[in-house]
C-alpha cells in the first residue's frame, strides 16, 4: 500500500467560514415525524381556523364593522398594559428564584423549589377567588398584573433553572477568574445564555395574559378577552366575538414572530458538552436573611393568599355552608374521578402530540420544524371559551359523534395545554446527546426503536414532568370544561365554582381540598423531574 | 479488495462547500486514518459514510454493496452494518457496560452473553466490567466499551470519530494500543478520523489528508511524511522548513547548500522541504573547512524535552533563514554559539508555489 498519489487538485485556499466548523446536526428529512407534527399542528389550529371562518362569514367588511362597533381600543390597551407589567415581573421573579436556588447556598433549596413551582399548578380560579375576596385593594390593574405575574413566574423559573443546570460551569468560573464580580458575571455571562429560556418562558406568560379571563373578571378588570366573553353572553353573537378574536389571533402571531426573532432561532437549552461538574455555589453571607425574606414574600403572595383564604372562609362558614359541605361529600368521588380521568388522558395525549413537534425542534432544526413548533402556540391565540365554542361548532358540523362527548373535552384540553408540553419536552430532549441516538442507529436500530430504547428511557423523568404539568393545568381549567363538559358530569373545578359563594364556602371546601392536594402533588413531581434526563456519561 | 469505497463525495451547507468531491478507498482489514484540521470536512465525510448525512453528490460502497448514491439511494444507518464510535464514546448512561456492549446484538445473543464477554475481552476488559454502570467507568474504559459495543455485532467496517480526544497522553497511548489490538484481532476494517498527526501516522496503514474539503493525499504514513505532495501538506503532517531553491540534474541548490532531491523530475525554481530531524548539528565549528552540503549557523535558543532538544538556529548565509533542528545529542550548543549544519538524506521539492494544483504523480 505504498505509492503516493495526489488524489485531487489542491485545496482552494479559502478558509471555511466559522459557522461550518460546528458540525451541523442536519440529517435526512424525517418524513414520518414531519407528517405527525403537521397533523398535530392542524389539530391545534382547528379552533383558530373555525373562528376565522366564523368571523369572515359575513365578509371582511362585516367583520371589520363589528370590530369597530365594539370600539376595542381601550380594552386592548388594558390587556397590553397588564402584559407589559406582568411579564417582566414574572421574568424577574422567575430568574431570581432560579439563580438563588441553583447558584447560591440558600438554605432549604428543595423546599423553595417546590414553593416556586406550586403557584403554577394552583388553579387560577381558586387564586382569583382568593384575591377577589380579600377586598377592593387588589381589584383593577395592579391586582390583574399581580395575579398573572405571581401565578405564572414558575414557568420562567422552571425553564431558567433547567438552563442554569445545563450551563457549563467553566464559563462562569472563567468570568470570575477574569476579575468579574458575581453580579457582573450574572449580567454579562449568565443572563445572555439564559436568553432563550427566559424569552420562551416570558412568551408563555404574555400569551396567557392576553387570553386570561376568569382572573380578570374576578378582579373586575376589563380587558379585551373579558369583552369577547361579554359579546358571547350578551348578544350570543358568535360572529361578533369571532371577529374580535381575529385581533387576538393577530396579536399572538406577531408575538410569536417577535419572540422567535429576539431569540435568534437559538435553542431553548443548549446541548451541554463535556463533563457536568457541580458548580461552586456563591455564599450568600449577610444577604441570606433578605433573600430568604424575599422568597417568603413571593411564596406568601403566590401561595399564602389562596391557601390562607381557603382556610379562612372554611372556618368562617355559616351553618348552611357546613350542611352543604356534608351534602356535597357524595359528589366528591365522581368529581375527583372525572377530573383525574380528564387530567390523565389530557396529559397522555398532550405528551404524545408534543413529542413529534419537540423532537423536530430539537433534532431537525429548520424552517419546517420552526413553523410547526410555533403553530402549536396558536392555541393561545383564542380565549378558552372561544376555542371551546369553535370546537363544539366544528364537531356539531363535521363530527356529530364527537359533539357533547367527553373525548371532545379531552381533545380541547389537550390542544389548550400543548404548548406547555412542547416547552417541557424540548427542555428535556435538548439535553440528550444526539451521539447516543447516532450510536444506536449504527448498531442496527431503526429510528423508532432507537427512540424507544435510548431516548425515551433517558428522557423519562422530563417526559413525566411534562405530563404532570398538563395534568395540573387540566385540573385547574374551568372555562373549557364549562362549555364542553357533557351534561350530568362535573369536575372538581366546576363544583368548586358552583359552591364557592362566600356565604356557604364550606360547601366548596371538599373540592378545594382535593384540588389543592392533587396540584401540590403535581408540583412536587414537576419540581423533582422537570427538564431532567438521566445524565450522560462524562469522561 | 476495498471494503469501503467513496466516490466523488460532495456536500455543501447553505451554499458553502464542506466536501468538494472526495474519493476514498479503505482496503479490507486495514485502518485508514483521515487527518484533517477542524473544519476540514472530516466529520461530515464520516457521517455521510455511516448515513447520518446525505451527500449532495457521490456514492458510498461498503463491502461491495452500494449503500448510498446521492439523489438515488440512501440506506438508513441501521441497515448499513457500519460500526461507529462517537467522540467521547457516547455510552448509554441508563445501561451497564455489558448492556451497552450487547445493545446491537439480537435478544438471543444478548441473553447468551458470550459475544458480550468476547467483545469486552477484545478490548482488554474482563467480565467483571459487564455489571458496572456506564458512569462508573473511567475515560479510557468508556472508550474501550464504546469500541466493544461497535465491534460486537461484527460490522463490516468501524468508524472512529476522534476516539481518544480528551484522554491524557499516557491513557491515550494505552487506549490506542487496545483499540489497534482489538481491530487486528477481529480483522475489522476501520476508518479513523483525527486532527492529531501523530495519531494518524502511528495508527493508520494509510493516511488520507483532508484539507478544506479536498482529499489532497492518501499514502502510507512514511510516504506521507517523507514525500508530501505540497508544502501545505508537508507543514500539516509535521514540522517542515520550506525555503526557495533551484533544481537541476537531481540536485537542488538552496540555503542549505547543494542537496540531493528525493523526488526528481523538477527543474528550475522550486520550494525545498526539510524536516527538522534531517538537520544535523555538527560539533562547534572547530575545523572551518566548510564542505559541500554544510552551512554555518548561529544558535538562537533551544527547548529541552529530555530525550530530545529542539534548537533554533539562524543560517549565516544570505538566506538568513531561521530553522529548527532536533538533536538527541548530549552536548547542547549554547545560544550565540556558531555551529555547522548538515542536511542528511535527500529532500523533497515542490515545483509549484504553494496552493497551486499539484499534478498527480509529480511528487
Amino acid at each position: 500500500m505504498s505509492g503516493t498519489s495526489a488524489l485531487a487538485p489542491g485545496p482552494a485556499q479559502r478558509p471555511l467560514p466559522r459557522a461550518l466548523r460546528h458540525q451541523p446536526r442536519h440529517r435526512r428529512r424525517p418524513i414520518a415525524l414531519l407528517i405527525a407534527g403537521a397533523l398535530v399542528a392542524v389539530l391545534v389550529l382547528l379552533p383558530v381556523i373555525v373562528t376565522v371562518q366564523q368571523a369572515l362569514q359575513g365578509g371582511v367588511h362585516a367583520a371589520l364593522n363589528s370590530i369597530d362597533a365594539a370600539s376595542p381600543r381601550t380594552l386592548l390597551v388594558h390587556s397590553v398594559l397588564v402584559a407589559l407589567l406582568a411579564t417582566p415581573l414574572a421574568g424577574v421573579l422567575g430568574v431570581s428564584a432560579a439563580w438563588f436556588i441553583e447558584r447560591t447556598d440558600l438554605p432549604a433549596r428543595r423546599l423553595w423549589t417546590l414553593l416556586a413551582v406550586a403557584p403554577l399548578t394552583m388553579p387560577l380560579f381558586v387564586t382569583s377567588y382568593a384575591w377577589a375576596s380579600i377586598g377592593s385593594v387588589l381589584d383593577g390593574f395592579l391586582g390583574a398584573a399581580g395575579i398573572i405575574a405571581f401565578s405564572y413566574y414558575p414557568i420562567v423559573f422552571l425553564l431558567v433553572a433547567v438552563a442554569l443546570r445545563g450551563m457549563d460551569p467553566a464559563l462562569e468560573e472563567t468570568a470570575r477568574s477574569l476579575g468579574m464580580s458575581a453580579r457582573r458575571t450574572f449580567f454579562r455571562v449568565i443572563l445572555p445564555q439564559l436568553r432563550p429560556a427566559l424569552l420562551g418562558g416570558m412568551l408563555l406568560v404574555v400569551l396567557d395574559t392576553l387570553v386570561e379571563f376568569d382572573a380578570f373578571v374576578a378582579l373586575k378588570y376589563q380587558t379585551f378577552t373579558v369583552h369577547i366573553y361579554a359579546q358571547y353572553q350578551l348578544s350570543f353573537s358568535s360572529s361578533g366575538a369571532a371577529a374580535l378574536s381575529l385581533i387576538s389571533i393577530l396579536l399572538c402571531v406577531v408575538l410569536l414572530f417577535a419572540e422567535w426573532r429576539a431569540r435568534g432561532g437559538a435553542n431553548y437549552t443548549r446541548v451541554s458538552q463535556g463533563v457536568r461538574r457541580p458548580v461552586a455555589r456563591y455564599r450568600l453571607g449577610r444577604a441570606k436573611l433578605p433573600v430568604v425574606a424575599g422568597f417568603l414574600a413571593a411564596t406568601g403572595i403566590s401561595l399564602g393568599i389562596p391557601l390562607g383564604t381557603l382556610v379562612y372562609w372554611f372556618t368562617q362558614s355559616s351553618q348552611a355552608g357546613l350542611e352543604g359541605a356534608s351534602a356535597n361529600v357524595h359528589h366528591l368521588a365522581p368529581a375527583t374521578l372525572t377530573s383525574v380521568g380528564l387530567g390523565l388522558s389530557g396529559a397522555l395525549l398532550a405528551v404524545l402530540f408534543a413529542l413529534p413537534i419537540s423532537l423536530l425542534a430539537v433534532r431537525h432544526r429548520g424552517p419546517a420544524a420552526t413553523v410547526l413548533e410555533r403553530s402549536t402556540y396558536l392555541s393561545f391565540a383564542l380565549p378558552d371559551l372561544v376555542a371551546a365554542i369553535a370546537l363544539a361548532y366544528a364537531a356539531s358540523h363535521y363530527a356529530p359523534g364527537l359533539y357533547g362527548s367527553l373525548l371532545l373535552l379531552v381533545l380541547a384540553e389537550t390542544m389548550l395545554f400543548i404548548p406547555f408540553a412542547v416547552v417541557a419536552l424540548r427542555a428535556t430532549l435538548g439535553q440528550i446527546e444526539p451521539a447516543l441516538e447516532d450510536s444506536a442507529r449504527s448498531l442496527g436500530l431503526g429510528p423508532l426503536r432507537a427512540f424507544a430504547r435510548v431516548t425515551l428511557p433517558l428522557a423519562r423523568p422530563g417526559v413525566a414532568a411534562a405530563g404532570v404539568l398538563v395534568f395540573a393545568f387540566v385540573l385547574g381549567d374551568l372555562g373549557t370544561a364549562q362549555v364542553l363538559l357533557p351534561p350530568n358530569l362535573y369536575t372538581l373545578g366546576t363544583e368548586f365554582n358552583a359552591n364557592s359563594s362566600t356565604v356557604a364556602f364550606a360547601a366548596a371546601a371538599p373540592f378545594a381540598a382535593v384540588l389543592v392536594s392533587l396540584t401540590m402533588l403535581a408540583a412536587f413531581l414537576i419540581m423533582d423531574r422537570f427538564g431532567r434526563v438521566r445524565t450522560a456519561v462524562g469522561s | 479488495m476495498a471494503e469501503l469505497r467513496c466516490e466523488g463525495i460532495a456536500k455543501s451547507y447553505r451554499g458553502r462547500p464542506v466536501l468538494a468531491g472526495v474519493d476514498l478507498e479503505v482496503p479490507e482489514g486495514t485502518l485508514t486514518a483521515i487527518l484533517g484540521a477542524s473544519g476540514s470536512g472530516k466529520t461530515t465525510l464520516l457521517r455521510i459514510v455511516i448515513g447520518f448525512v446525505e451527500a449532495d453528490a457521490g456514492s458510498v460502497v461498503v463491502g461491495g454493496e452500494l449503500v448510498a448514491e446521492a439523489g438515488r439511494l440512501h440506506r438508513e444507518p441501521d441497515k448499513r452494518a457500519i460500526g461507529y464510535v462517537a467522540q467521547e464514546g457516547a455510552l448509554f448512561p441508563h445501561l451497564s457496560a455489558g448492556e451497552n456492549v450487547g445493545f446491537g446484538l439480537s435478544r438471543a445473543e444478548r441473553k447468551r452473553g458470550r459475544r458480550i464477554a468476547e467483545a469486552l475481552a477484545l478490548v482488554g476488559l474482563d467480565q467483571a466490567y459487564a455489571e458496572r454502570p456506564a458512569h462508573e467507568l473511567s475515560g479510557g474504559e468508556q472508550r474501550r466499551v464504546a469500541l466493544a459495543r461497535a465491534l460486537a455485532p461484527r460490522p463490516r467496517i468501524v468508524l472512529l470519530d476522534e476516539p481518544f480526544s480528551g484522554l491524557d497522553a499516557a491513557l491515550r497511548a494505552e487506549t490506542r494500543e487496545a483499540v489497534l489490538h482489538a481491530l487486528r484481532e477481529e480483522g475489522t476494517t476501520a476508518l479513523l478520523v483525527t486532527h492529531d498527526q501523530a495519531e494518524a501516522l502511528s495508527m493508520g496503514r494509510e493516511v488520507a489528508v483532508l484539507r478544506e474539503g479536498w482529499l489532497v493525499q492518501r499514502a502510507s504514513p512514511t510516504e506521507l511524511y517523507r514525500r508530501p505532495v505540497s508544502a501545505d501538506v508537508a507543514r500539516f503532517v509535521g514540522e517542515a522548513v520550506v525555503s526557495p531553491g533551484y533544481a537541476g540534474g537531481g540536485h537542488v541548490a538552496c540555503a542549505f547548500g547543494e542537496l540531493e532531491i528525493a523526488n526528481p523530475g523538477c527543474e528550475g525554481p522550486v520550494e525545498v522541504m526539510v524536516r527538522p530531524e534531517q538537520i544535523l548539528i555538527l560539533a562547534s565549528s572547530e575545523d572551518a573547512q566548510s564542505g559541500a552540503g554544510r552551512v554555518e549557523a548561529r544558535v538562537v535558543d533551544h527547548a529541552y524535552y529530555g530525550a530530545e532538544t529542539v534548537v533554533r538556529l539562524t543560517l549565516l548565509g544570505p538566506s538568513g533563514l531561521t530553522v529548527r533542528a532536533r538533536t538527541f545529542a548530549h552536548q547542547i550548543p549554547a545560544p550565540g554559539e556558531l555551529v555547522e549544519l548538515e542536511v542528511s538524506g535527500p529532500v523533497v521539492v515542490f515545483g509549484a508555489p504553494e496552493g497551486q494544483p499539484v499534478p498527480a504523480g509529480q511528487a
